[in-house]
């Protein structure tokens, strides 16, 4: 074995351990603030219960549902999916706020792991703590509403929410640089990229409904293919291969925004550390 | 004269003054807060914004039009009633129910619960901040509102309206306070709490349906909150342009839960500090 070989495998192997680190500390992370996890998550079952009841007492049938589905389990999909969506974006674009907050940017920015295996163990942290709280929320609102899933194409709807999750990874990236550029406005900023994706994204409705100059923003959102190809495979029990479109543009969205996203990172990280930001607390 | 009689004031209408001069400090106060988070401030009236605007594409999309809504009103039109009134009522809620937090937060908790001035006082000041502030986001999120989904609020019987948010203020101000406590007993959990109790209010106080939607173990907390009253007579007020004297019943149980909240939330309060300074809880952060 040569040498370039043996040093790469180590170096594989220590990224890797690095990765399940910051899994492990943002596990921690979690655990100190368990309060506040547990509040916004009572706060979005309530959210999606809100939703739910307003489909059931408008009793409304719009054409744009398929046949024979109810408007309850339109609403909830848009609900739920937007839970898990939204909270990937906000755990990646407050990556850095929250090292900021906890004193630790300057040591994570400067230890001697690759900024790709320091995001990637943030992804994955965000991933799994997003599947978490979907499963919870999914088993209350069953129970509430009397959920019937039994004509739901689930794999279609796992793999359409794992294409999704990597272009809601890139978005989460590019805003993550906000608060890396700005301390003191970054995370106001991601919190209102954040609004308008929900705004314009069709989660609670048709992107028809909205005017038409915000209608073109849906098409370059990955939020609005999620959705369509979520409500495709669990409303109509749509296999993959009658949501190739969807799943195309998903596709598309996470080969723009993922790269584009770590390269915007990069390049604020290293104005942040030539202008001296990564210590600034406010 | 010495410090104590300075505190006590030598005079009925000296204290009078003093306190009411408090209250304008408090005033003062709460508008420094407001210009130091300004960029927050406009983060939240943003989001409240674009919730509303959700909350009117999903009527003009649902094509709906429940009998529960009244004969040529809109969906539309309920709806957003429900997110601006929600959106008013939910400020007032937070800056009363987190002020303690937020003087924690500020580092000036104990300075104000020692400072020689009513606590009455301190708490008006706030609950004055509170609809000063929320009453300027509220007009601001109507003229916004109204316009881009073309409603008319011709026909809205707008003194009713007013009447009944004034009593509707006043008596989630007295519903605040009883939570306003929560921080003050316990550093951690209480502003945690209160956020869970908000989340509630929202879920079983008929924002955007009719409470007969909900489970019928939930519908009865919906009588005993000035959350519901309020909507009530808004929707009564602005899409059925009653008077005042055509929904007495409603602004009477919206009086009561005033009646009761408000006592009830300054008395609650009051033992609260009591127990926190017993305990030396003030000076904790966490």
């Amino acid at each position: 074995m040569s040498a370039t070989t043996s040093n790469r495998v180590p170096r594989l192997v220590r990224e890797l351990s690095a990765i399940r680190a910051f899994i492990l500390r943002d596990a921690d992370f979690t655990k100190r603030y368990l309060g506040w996890d547990i509040v916004w998550l009572i706060y979005n079952v309530i959210n999606a219960c809100i939703m739910g009841f307003i489909g059931l007492s408008s009793g409304a049938q719009p054409d744009y549902l398929p046949a024979g589905q109810s408007y309850l389990f339109y609403m909830l999909i848009g609900a739920v999916m937007w839970s898990y969506l939204g909270v990937l974006f906000y755990i990646i674009a407050e990556t850095v706020a929250w090292e900021r907050w906890e004193g630790t940017l300057e040591y994570t920015f400067m230890a001697p792991v690759h900024r790709l295996t320091h995001l990637i163990g943030v992804c994955g942290f965000a991933v799994l703590y997003g599947v978490v709280r979907i499963v919870l929320m999914l088993a209350v609102l069953a129970w509430v509403f009397n959920l019937d899933l039994s004509s739901a194409n689930v794999l279609s709807a796992l793999i359409a929410l794992a294409v999704a999750s990597f272009s809601m990874i890139g978005l989460g990236l590019m805003s993550a640089v906000l608060p890396l550029i700005s301390p003191e406005k970054g995370v106001q900023g991601a919190h209102i990229i954040l609004a308008v994706i929900l705004f314009a994204s069709g989660v609670y409705y048709p992107v028809t409904v909205l005017p038409q100059w915000l209608q073109p923003l849906a098409f370059a959102s990955p939020v609005y293919w999620a959705l369509i190809a979520l409500r495709k495979a669990l409303l109509e029990g749509t296999p993959l291969s009658g949501m190739l479109p969807e799943l195309g543009a998903l596709v598309l969205t996470g080969l723009a925004f993922v790269p584009l996203g770590y390269l915007a990172f990069t390049a604020g990280e290293r104005w942040a550390k030539k202008t001296g930001l990564l210590k600034r607390s406010g | 004269m010495s410090l104590a009689r300075e505190i006590r004031g030598s005079r009925g209408g000296g204290r009078l003054a003093r306190e009411l001069f408090a209250t304008r400090a408090f005033l003062g106060l709460h508008w420094d807060y407001t210009i130091r988070y300004l960029a927050w401030d406009i983060v939240w009236f943003v989001y409240h914004l674009i919730n509303a605007f959700i909350i009117g594409y999903i009527g003009i999309s649902s094509g709906a039009s429940p009998d529960y809504v009244p004969s040529g009103q809109s969906f539309v039109a309920y709806l957003l009633i429900g997110a601006v009134m929600w959106s008013y009522l939910s400020v007032i809620f937070f800056i009363v129910a987190d002020t303690i937090a937020m003087e924690r937060w500020e580092g000036t908790l104990e300075y104000t619960f020692m400072a020689p001035i009513h606590r009455f006082t301190h708490l008006s000041g706030v609950a004055l901040v509170g609809l000063i502030y929320t009453f300027i986001r509220t007009v601001l999120m109507v003229l916004v509102l109204w316009p881009a989904f073309g409603l008319s609020l011709q026909g809205a019987n707008w003194s009713a309206s007013l009447f009944a948010l004034l009593i509707g203020s006043i008596a989630m101000t007295g519903f605040s306070l009883t939570a306003a406590v929560m921080p003050l007993l316990a550093p951690e959990k209480g502003s945690q709490a209160n956020h869970i109790l908000s989340a509630f209010l929202l879920l079983a106080s008929g924002v955007y349906y009719p409470i007969t939607a909900l489970p019928e173990w939930l519908q009865f907390s919906a009588y005993i909150n000035p959350v519901y009253w309020a909507l009530q007579a808004q929707r009564m007020a602005l899409l059925e342009g009653r008077g005042i004297g055509e929904m007495w019943d409603v602004i009477g149980y919206l009086s009561l839960t005033g009646i009761v909240f408000l006592p009830l939330g300054y008395m609650v309060f009051s033992w609260g500090e009591r127990y926190a300074k017993r305990l030396g809880l003030l000076k904790r952060v966490g």
